[in-house]
């Protein structure tokens, strides 16, 4: 690597589930961590206290851009409805972004923030944890290769716990989804929920197999938590464009403490668990995709536990690649334009629920 | 006779032996193969042929059926992959793992929606009660391997699989490392009183047993087959128009 120049980068609102793993940013030497802001609701709820005393929090963007003028790269770690005016202001200051995985639900808006990171000529990459992990690339191998043959079906689930007790936005329907739209008539969920929250294995399919979806069927069951107002439980099957089956499950199913602060929360061993199996006229895959876990007991409560191995790890992968965008012009493993097919899927999904039928992609789509 | 581990030979020598056990008359009876046309097992029993759905007497399954049982209302769904060789066929899989949906989520199936791809399958089934059955199949591993599975049934005041978490493939009871060869020999063993049968084989001859002695209704599984095989047109005709279709039927518990 050449000689490092590190970034001056800040995160921004520090509400997102994420927003929390760079804190760690503040001793990588491939970054000068100068600044969060933070949304007021959750300056109690997002760990802020690990930042140490030496990083200084705004209370708003505006406040945080004027301290600190010189500022080249921001983490937008907010509540989804907020992402589309931070990226305008970001781009309007030149400023390059590193996005969560949902940059926007609305596509005009999603196309607008395409058009402005590009002729802002600013980096825009897109949080998309699975890509490192190395079983997915043994996958794609596998697919590739033609062990398994003509690929017949690809199947995966991103279960998770529901963090919507400590974070509440995550279930609120304008905030997680952008406007409060009904899942359908009968219904009296609101779009917002698990499905808005697990792009990962959208795009995993679209990674592994190197092709788009063509037909998407959505169908939720009953809520498991009675007390939120967005799905929990969700499974889209459907066809990619070469005829391909899939079947997604993003659902929030595995059950968690009800707790204010992200301390305790873990009552499923496993709270996150990403999950993959192919059928091919060849035979039959079935892999974790997240890898071996290390099983242990809380020592307060005693309830038994899994942790995956990217609970300790050397490298930030995401950000390395970031710095290496920057500075070196690489190019994003996830940029904006790519990763809008993924996006609209999960639309598709959503209208699919709205209308109790298979929607199905009028023009094809390039990987 | 019952205390000894003496090996039972065959599916029919174990129903037998449990009806010796329990000191129930031995009737004339036969156990039919799958095979000509018909994809599962079948008991011939006083002029009757009685279908063989030994698949929901699995004790997991059974285990799963109890604990949905007690909060009924409770119940949202449950998820399945089921991957197994090419000796089983496609319409044997989904008919296995529709009843087996049905039995767990303590209501019947009423819509489908399906896509189908020569040896898989993957499908939506909504019950009367609201719940979903979610299944992803398929049959294109060699003839013989063992049956991959796991089935997860979701409630709002708990869950409960067949799949312990951080396992995917399905455990055997024994594994025997020898100094030899790098792979195990396993065994699959399934009641001591059956020692000798597989789990499967196990299961099969405690269903004969159940048909035999009364504690399954016979006339209640000739109804249930030939509701299941209902399911699966149902399920083939979705396949074939890409909609959702929907199943007249009534509720039964």
């Amino acid at each position: 690597m050449n000689e490092v120049k590190p970034i001056k980068i800040a995160i921004l609102s520090c509400n997102h589930g994420h927003g929390k793993s760079y804190y760690d940013l503040k001793g990588d030497p491939l970054f000068e961590l100068v600044a969060c802001s933070l949304e007021p609701d959750y300056r109690d709820k997002v760990g802020i206290e690990a930042l140490g005393n030496n990083i200084p929090l705004y209370d708003t963007d505006e406040e945080l851009y004027e301290k600190h003028p010189d500022l080249e790269a921001v983490i937008i770690a907010s509540a989804n409805i907020k992402h589309f005016e931070q990226v305008k202001e970001a781009c309007r200051r030149g400023l390059h972004i590193f996005s969560m995985k949902v940059p926007t639900f609305e596509l005009d808006e999603y196309d607008e923030m395409i058009r402005l990171t590009e002729e802002a000529g600013v980096v825009c990459q897109v949080e998309l944890e699975m890509r490192h992990h190395a079983e997915v690339y043994r996958v794609r191998e596998i697919v590739r290769s033609g062990k398994l043959g003509k690929i017949l079906s690809i199947n995966m689930l991103n279960y998770s716990h529901n963090p919507v007790w400590w974070r509440p936005w995550q279930c609120d329907p304008e905030k997680s989804f952008g406007k409060r739209v009904k899942i359908n008539e009968e219904s009296n969920l609101y779009r917002g929920g698990a499905l808005a929250d697990h792009p990962h294995i959208f795009d995993c399919v679209r990674f592994i197999t190197g092709r788009c979806f063509k037909t998407v069927y959505a169908e939720t069951a009953p809520n498991i938590r009675k007390e939120v107002e967005t799905e929990d439980l969700v499974r889209i099957i459907g066809k990619l464009d070469n005829g391909t089956l899939f079947s997604l499950d993003p659902s929030y199913a595995n059950n968690e403490n009800k707790v204010e602060k992200q301390i305790h929360w873990q009552r499923y061993p496993r709270c996150v668990e990403v999950t993959l199996s192919i059928v091919g006229e060849k035979g039959t895959l079935i892999a974790d995709l997240y890898g071996k876990a290390v099983n242990h007991q809380d020592k307060t409560n005693g309830f038994y536990l899994s942790a995956g191995p990217d609970s300790v790890g050397l490298w930030n992968k995401r950000m390395r690649e970031f710095y290496e965008c920057v500075r070196n012009e690489a190019k994003p493993p996830v940029g904006l334009r790519e990763h809008r097919h993924t996006i609209e899927t999960m639309v598709k999904a959503y209208e699919s629920l709205s209308l109790g039928k298979p929607i199905e992609y009028k023009k094809e789509v390039q990987y | 006779m019952i205390f000894t581990d003496d090996h039972v030979n065959s599916v029919e020598e174990g129903v037998k032996k449990l009806l010796t056990i329990a000191k129930h008359p031995i009737p004339n009876f036969k156990l039919i193969k799958k095979g000509n046309g018909d994809f599962i097992d079948s008991l011939f029993l006083d002029g009757e042929k009685i279908p063989l759905s030994y698949h929901v007497y699995e004790p997991r399954i059974d285990y799963m059926r109890e604990y949905a049982a007690t909060a009924v209302a409770d119940i949202c769904c449950v998820n399945t992959y089921s991957y197994t060789g090419s000796d089983v066929s496609l319409d044997e899989l989904i008919y296995r793992e529709l009843d087996i949906s049905e039995h767990v989520l303590l209501s019947k199936i009423h819509k489908i929606t399906a896509y189908i791809n020569d040896g898989a399958c993957n499908l939506i089934a909504k019950t009367q009660s609201g719940a979903l059955a979610n299944l992803e199949l398929g049959n294109t591993m060699a003839p013989d391997t063992i049956p991959q599975f796991s089935h997860r049934l979701i409630t709002k005041s708990g869950m409960a699989s067949d799949r312990t978490v951080n396992t995917m493939v399905e455990q055997s009871g024994v594994y025997l490392f020898s100094s030899q060869d790098s792979r195990p020999t396993t065994y699959d063993d399934g009641d001591h009183y059956l020692y000798g049968l597989s789990c499967e084989e196990s299961n099969e001859a405690v269903y004969i047993y159940a048909i035999i002695s009364g504690i399954l209704s016979k006339k209640e599984l000739i109804e249930r087959d030939i509701h299941i095989r209902a399911l699966l047109s149902s399920v083939k005709e979705s396949a074939k128009c890409g909609k959702s279709i929907y199943v007249d039927l009534e509720e039964i518990r």
